[in-house]
């Protein structure tokens, strides 16, 4: 949507664009022009058309040799987006260059405007105004005001930094800024903070004066200290840097002394990834915190609040021709107390994996082979190092109509065990198992759809092999859903292999558009036949009897009018109940308009609702909000409720909020108040993740 | 003192009382480098020969080189020539291409001595379009 | 009731013999795609000059939103949304689809049961997510080229 929809229309009739001679050479125009082949003077409506600016003036003077252009009274320069209206001006370097004086502006695509004494054109993208205001308002309704004795813009780079500036609301003078740097197009969708006032429960009341260094093209970085009453200073930082290998970014928050605890408390995230040549790729993601009641204290929004394991990962890949081979190291940091020491996850110190890419084809054949070499390291449980080989043979038959595709394979796992090792030291499971899929495609159509009804079986054989002395790193059970009926190994990771001897019936329906294939509906419900009970489990659970699995279905729709529907549920037809059940119903008729609603349940574990909106009241308010609630506590998780004012070029929200933000169940209370100017930058708190985090499709507004 | 003139034409009316000779058809007049080509030209001559020519055309034009020894391509209705004053006025949807320079307009004067060229465009505007200048990189940077 | 095999799902010709590029393709999706090539009956050029058809890779999206928390108010589910905008190009540049998206949404349980073994179910269910949007984002362009 256009964030200045609601502001008069810019009139962009004067903004005309350089038409430069054939080959980048100069257009001049005028009633009257005389001259020699050295310097020309163009008299009555007259206009020089360079390649990088169109100078327009009643009198023109051009010379030739040095490219050096002047104009006086009623001087207009322009790039056909940046028109500036000037008394007098000097333009070099064929308009690349120049210098105007008592002027007023107009960026078209930014909905910008303002004047100033000087304009000093350093190239074709940057400027530097001295004596400058600027603002995003129209000229009948100025809200806001930035004015100071000097800004920078750099179109290309889309950002503007103003020194000693003033920002002034409604002609008042609200704050004095001595270095702010603020966006000049929507590349920087976060756009700048400045001074922010705000409070929770949590920090208590506080004050955030972010700053922002443009280092280079590929660099950047964002200081926020931050005062708060009951915590002491903050530090954020946020260090970007974008190149054409690889971005990264450093996120961290410091306090140097909390108050209330007293501590030295940090949280930082580094991510990065990037190419090192055509096959060689890095994947870096590893985030810390001082110390685990971090996320409780510190956790501003519902979802950073309840972290429980911070993961640090670091990966390298080579995508070869035909194999792909990654190295990963990765370990965790518990920040959840409640975790008990013997719960906390391995670490992978390193873990090798090689896999079959691109198989050849033997005739009709088709090749599998992964082998992982992996090292295990834990606090207190025992540790070792696993290698596990899977080689696969397939031979899948393909028709338009239909497939078969049988799957015959081997695996071995092997162990070496150290630490408090209660069995054998190096046990080791070798077993073969088979697959067959198969499945049909049939097709009718409809008026207005396509509908195709897909019935699919997929037998599984896997033969028992005792592993109970084999420690479990990374297997754990995988929770059953429409894709996992369709899955060789009820078990994640390679530390069980589940024995199987079962046949999954699953159907599918689709309505595809007729023209573009768009999936409107898509519905699909399965279930297993086991013709043996799992004898295969994890320590301390029994084996599964059960005859059939729960029937597992899917339904995802998009219908006409903006309605979206997604649910799956788990119906387990033994005893008969409803296992587990999710449903989210979505109505977005157009940009302004969003209403969630959503129900989840889990046998025994919880039931929930939530309600999310932002509506609309007239073209320039809105209200938003959500309630999340859990109706087995009988508590609400997350409650909010606002007002967003919206004009041509500001945005005042307003919004009240409650979530639980630890164990014991406490909440934590917040007014925020948020004013965005347009454009330029937002005043208050960051509202933007609680709204976008909350209600699902909020705008990540202008 | 300027190079002599030669003009050849279908048919010339030579009128030497008034001292002015008429040109039609195809008229060529060649002055050194200088050449006008034109349908009809009006030679005017004072004591010392001709002094002014009126060529029309349609349209008239007009090659020489200038004082930098650049190529210079005139064009227009009409043509008038001051061999004292060494002015070219050329009026009549004007062209004048100097090197790589091209001048349009309504009325284009041209000094052959020093190069000044004043051009004027009538009810429109003149519309000069310049070659690019050498080192110009036209984006400053 | 009307219905009956499928015809022909033989891939327009274009798509018969594709390569995929853009600025950075992730692995796994372009192997995606290659799979699903291969299982449509086309087949993944190796060098882009022998391709017919270039599927370029716009932008990819891998998001991830709490979707429930419990009463501990700690997350117990997530939602995993993976999202690639593409277009099709012809061999020689011209544009033969306009960009568009195609995006899958699971959701995953995640209690904090055993946290390395609950990242690697979320591996697997993305790889599951990769492979589906690589067939969704074939088989609406073979519905588009036809």
């Amino acid at each position: 949507a256009d964030p200045w929809d609601l502001c008069l229309p810019m009139d962009s009739g004067q903004a005309p664009r350089p038409e430069p001679a054939a080959g980048g050479g100069t257009r001049i125009r005028g009633r009257e022009v005389a001259g020699d082949a050295h310097r020309l003077r163009a008299r009555g409506e007259a206009r020089i058309d360079t390649p990088a600016r169109v100078v327009e003036a009643e009198t023109l003077d051009y010379d030739r040799d040095t490219g050096v252009g002047t104009a006086e009274e009623g001087v207009r320069v322009s790039d056909g987006d940046t028109v500036i209206e000037a008394e007098r001006a000097r333009v070099e370097d064929d308009g690349a260059r120049g210098e105007l004086e008592g002027v007023r502006y107009r960026i078209l695509s930014r909905h910008a405007r303002g004047g100033a004494d000087r304009v000093f054109m350093e190239d074709r993208d940057r400027y530097r105004l001295l004596g400058f205001t600027y603002t995003t308002c129209d000229p009948t309704a100025e809200f806001w005001r930035l004015e100071g004795p000097e800004v920078r813009i750099d179109m290309a780079r889309g950002s503007g930094t103003a020194y000693h500036a003033n920002l002034r609301i409604h002609g008042v003078p609200v704050f004095y800024l001595p270095v702010f740097s603020f966006p000049v197009d929507d590349r920087r969708k976060t756009g700048f903070l400045i001074p922010r006032l705000g409070s929770s429960s949590e920090t208590g009341s506080e004050l955030a004066v972010p700053w922002y260094w443009n280092i280079a093209p590929q660099y950047d970085l964002t200081l926020t200290p931050r005062l708060t009453s009951r915590r002491g200073a903050f530090l954020g930082v946020e260090a970007r840097h974008l190149q054409r290998h690889g971005a990264g970014t450093l996120e961290a928050d410091l306090v140097p002394e909390d108050r209330l605890t007293g501590g030295r408390r940090w949280l930082a995230r580094w991510r990065e990834s990037g190419r090192l040549g055509a096959r060689w790729l890095y994947d870096l993601d590893a985030a810390r915190a001082s110390d685990t009641g971090y996320f409780e204290d510190f956790g501003e929004t519902l979802a950073v609040a309840s972290t429980t394991h911070l993961e640090q990962r670091a990966d390298l890949t080579y995508a070869g021709p035909r194999w792909r081979t990654r190295l990963r190291l990765q370990a965790f940091q518990t920040v959840d107390g409640t975790v008990a020491e013997t719960a906390r996850p391995y670490r992978r110190l390193p873990a090798l994996e090689v896999l079959l890419r691109n198989p050849p084809r033997l005739g009709p054949l088709e090749p599998g082979l992964r082998l992982e070499a992996t090292r295990f390291e834990h606090d207190v449980k025992v540790e070792g190092r696993r290698l596990d080989l899977l080689g696969s043979l397939a031979w899948p038959l393909r028709r338009p109509w239909g497939f078969v595709v049988p799957r015959l394979w081997a695996r071995h796992t092997a162990y070496d065990l150290a630490g408090p090792v209660t069995g054998e030291e190096n046990p080791s499971r070798s077993l073969p198992g088979f697959s067959l899929d198969a499945g049909l495609v049939l097709e009718r159509q409809t008026p207005r759809f396509l509908q195709t009804l897909e019935p699919r079986l997929f037998y599984l054989r896997v033969p028992y092999r005792d592993q109970s002395a084999i420690p479990v790193f990374d297997s754990a059970r995988l929770e059953l859903t429409f894709a996992g009926l369709f899955r060789d190994n009820r078990f994640s990771g390679a530390d069980r292999v589940g024995d199987a001897d079962q046949l999954t019936l699953a159907l599918t329906s689709r309505l595809l558009d007729a023209d573009g294939g768009r999936e409107r509906l898509r519905a699909s419900v399965g279930q297993i036949l086991h013709f043996r009970d799992r004898r295969v489990v994890l320590p301390g659970k029994a084996p599964e009897t059960a005859a059939r699995s729960a029937l597992v279905g899917e339904l995802t729709a998009a219908l006409a009018g903006g309605w979206r529907v997604l649910a799956d549920a788990r119906y387990d037809t033994e005893t008969p109940r409803t296992e587990e059940a999710n449903v989210r119903l979505q109505y977005r008729p157009d940009e302004r308009h969003i209403l969630n609603l959503a129900y989840r349940f889990e046998a025994e574990a919880s039931r929930q609702s939530d309600l999310s909106f932002r509506w609309p009241l007239g073209r320039r308010w809105y209200t938003v909000g959500r309630w999340n609630r859990d109706l087995d506590a009988r508590q609400d998780l997350e409650t909010f409720l606002g007002l967003e004012y919206e004009s041509c070029c500001w945005m005042l929200r307003v919004v009240g909020r409650r979530f639980v933000n630890d164990t014991e169940g406490d909440t934590n209370t917040s007014f925020y108040l948020q004013l965005v100017l347009k454009g330029l930058a937002r005043v208050g708190n960051r509202l933007e993740d609680i709204l976008g985090r909350g209600i699902l499709g909020y705008p990540d507004g202008p | 003192a300027p190079p002599p003139i030669e003009l050849e034409a279908d048919r010339v009316e030579v009128d030497d009382n008034r001292g002015v000779s008429v040109y039609e058809g195809a008229v060529v007049v060649t002055q050194g480098r200088r050449v006008v080509r034109a349908d009809r030209v009006v030679v005017r001559n004072d004591a010392q020969g001709p002094a002014r020519l009126e060529a029309e055309g349609a349209p008239a034009t007009l090659e020489d080189v200038d004082a930098e020894g650049r190529p210079l391509r005139g064009e227009g209705r009409r043509i008038d020539y001051d061999l004292r004053g060494e002015v070219v006025v050329i009026t009549g949807e004007a062209r004048l291409r100097q090197g790589g320079d091209r001048f349009r307009g309504e009325h284009i004067e041209y000094r052959i001595a020093d190069g000044r060229i004043r051009a004027e465009g009538g009810d429109a505007r003149v519309h000069i379009l310049l070659a690019p200048r050498e080192g110009a990189t036209g984006d400053g940077r | 009731c009307g219905f009956h095999l499928r015809g022909s799902m033989d891939l327009p010709p274009p798509l018969a013999r594709a390569v995929v590029t853009g600025e950075a393709v992730p692995v796994e999706l372009e192997e995606a795609l290659g799979r699903a090539l291969r299982a449509a009956g086309g087949v993944l050029a190796a060098a882009p000059e022998t391709a017919r058809a270039r599927i370029v890779v716009l932008e990819v999206r891998n998001e991830r939103r709490v979707l429930a928390v419990g009463s501990d108010g700690k997350a117990r589910e997530y939602e995993l949304r993976y999202a690639v905008r593409y277009r099709i190009d012809a061999a020689d540049g011209r544009p033969l689809l306009a960009p568009q998206q195609v995006a899958v949404t699971r959701d995953l349980v995640f209690d904090t049961g055993d946290f390395l073994a609950k990242r690697d179910e979320e591996a697997t269910v993305h790889a599951e997510m990769v492979r589906e949007a690589a067939a969704a984002l074939l088989r609406r362009a073979a519905a588009a080229l036809r």
